[in-house]
């Protein structure tokens, strides 16, 4: 059975340069990706993108764990038309959409039950108050962009990515992940200002 | 490393930039990595172990396929305290057993539509009407009505904020009907900054403008262009259907089912495919 080299974040396509350079990921072969590898690979970035697009929960890990299921499941369909950093992000992205669609949902039948506001966010104890507020009030903040902006927004401002990465990773046009950053740093700007994470708003 | 294009980032900024830096810092920590591996090794251990189960595979599967399904997990860990290596050595059972066992439920989402700019779902073309006194000719016949570019200059990295305000005016302009303004804008846009990288963004604005304001000729003369352009391949199919609807407009049937089937080869959604059918349908030369 052959083994495929894929450099971390490189288009499968791309011949094997020889020797394994770190971030390498074998595979057995085409099709059958070494999913124990890719985790250590790619869980980090995608435990933080997911906590930045869904905010702070046992969820989290439950996307995150999700996403690799997926994959496995997945495997035989990655072609290698994109990297598989941009496979992988791509499953973890709609699950965390697909989430938090159900959550809306969700909010909607409890706050009619219940009549009050739902809070999800639960911050890890042992964090100080002012990190916790501030994450917290970012984190808010965030869930109110559309997604494509909050994509953009998240891979830039938090990941800092570049334009061009975030382009190969979304497989959109860098003109459109500029106007999607402009516009979400605008409506995350003028909501910040009105819920600054000190409480006091202007 | 950042590009010379890439605009500053908020992280930096005096207001917003602590929030920012703080929540940068917040990662998963090496415990929730560590249970989150410990729960995919075990969900997949138990997806093959059934999968083998499930088709009398297990004889195949202990005799080896050769392919050795090891989990890996090594942390690498920002504070250098180590390692957590777990490994887990399971002996995959042949792919067409786990192919036949394994669930296949819609466990992911439908992919999302490639491209991020919007080519108007709506035709901008409401009713076909004959355009009185008019003649319309083939688009590569008509000659382009707005300024030649003037020679290509680099983009500095001061240029990308000053072009996404000015696009940001021209799409409010077009947001409230104004298309002249709107297009002078994109003009204005297009003049100071030869080689913007919005350049796909401006094309379609300027086609769904020219198209609302009913310069049809000038729109169908961009779209004529935009089609062969592979900036814009991935919305050709919207494109020729918008193409389908001016032509529709202007009385041309032929050209507006060509233009329709067109669209329809390169893959309409549903509903937008439906519609365009009915359009093709629907038109009657004057």
């Amino acid at each position: 059975m052959g083994r495929e080299i894929l450099k971390l974040g490189s288009r499968c396509g791309d011949s094997p340069s020889g020797a394994m350079q770190p971030g390498d990921i074998p595979t057995e072969s085409r099709g059958d990706l070494d999913i124990g590898a890719l985790f250590a690979a790619h869980a980090p970035f995608l435990g933080r993108v997911i906590r930045r697009y869904t905010g702070s929960g046992p969820h989290v890990d439950d996307l995150l764990q999700e996403t690799f299921i997926v994959a496995f499941k997945k495997r035989r369909d990655f072609e290698g038309r994109s990297s598989v950093e941009t496979w992988l992000y791509g499953i973890a992205a709609r699950l965390c959409w697909r989430h938090g669609r159900g959550l809306r949902r969700f909010d909607r039948l409890r706050k009619t039950l219940a009549g009050r506001e739902i809070q999800h966010e639960a911050e890890p104890p042992g964090r100080s108050l002012e990190r916790r507020d501030a994450v917290a009030a970012v984190h808010a903040v965030l869930k109110k962009l559309p997604n494509k902006q909050r994509e953009v927004f998240v891979l830039y401002e938090l990941e800092e990515r570049e334009g061009n990465e975030i382009a190969a990773l979304l497989e959109v046009p860098l003109g459109t992940v500029w106007t999607r950053l402009h516009q979400g740093r605008k409506t995350f700007t003028k909501l910040m200002r009105r819920h600054p994470p000190d409480g006091d708003s202007p | 490393m950042r590009t010379l294009a890439d605009p500053p980032r908020l992280i930096d900024d005096p207001e917003l930039g602590q929030a920012l830096r703080l929540t940068a810092g917040d990662h998963l920590s090496e415990q929730e990595l560590a249970r989150s591996a410990e729960v995919v090794a075990r969900r997949i251990s138990a997806i093959t172990a059934s999968a083998a189960y499930g088709t009398g595979a297990a004889t195949g599967m202990l005799a080896g396929v050769g392919a050795k399904v090891a989990l890996v997990l090594i942390i690498a860990l920002g504070a250098g305290l180590g390692g957590v290596v777990l490994f887990l050595d399971q002996r995959a059972p042949t792919a067409s057993a786990t192919a036949a066992a394994e669930t296949t439920t819609p466990d992911e989402p439908a992919q999302p539509k490639p491209g991020g700019v919007t080519v108007p779902e709506q035709s901008v073309v409401s009713s076909p009407s004959a355009v009185a006194g008019r003649n319309p000719t083939a688009p590569e016949e008509m000659k382009a009505s707005r300024p030649t570019r003037p020679q290509a200059v680099e983009p500095s990295s001061s240029d990308l904020p000053a072009q996404l305000i000015l696009y940001d005016e021209a799409k409010r302009a077009g947001g409230a009907g104004d298309y002249e303004r709107a297009l002078a804008l994109l003009d204005q846009l297009e003049q100071r900054f030869a080689r913007t990288m919005l350049q796909p963004e401006i094309d379609l604005s300027r086609v769904d403008w020219l198209a609302r304001s009913g310069r049809d000729e000038e729109a169908l003369t961009m779209v004529a262009k935009m089609v062969r352009d592979p900036a814009h391949q991935g919305k050709s199919a919207q494109l020729y259907r918008l193409s389908g609807d001016l032509w529709r407009r202007s009385g041309d049937c032929r050209r507006a089912r060509e233009a329709y089937a067109q669209a329809l080869s390169r893959g309409l959604p549903p509903v937008d495919a439906a519609s365009a059918r009915r359009a093709a349908g629907a038109c009657r030369q004057p």
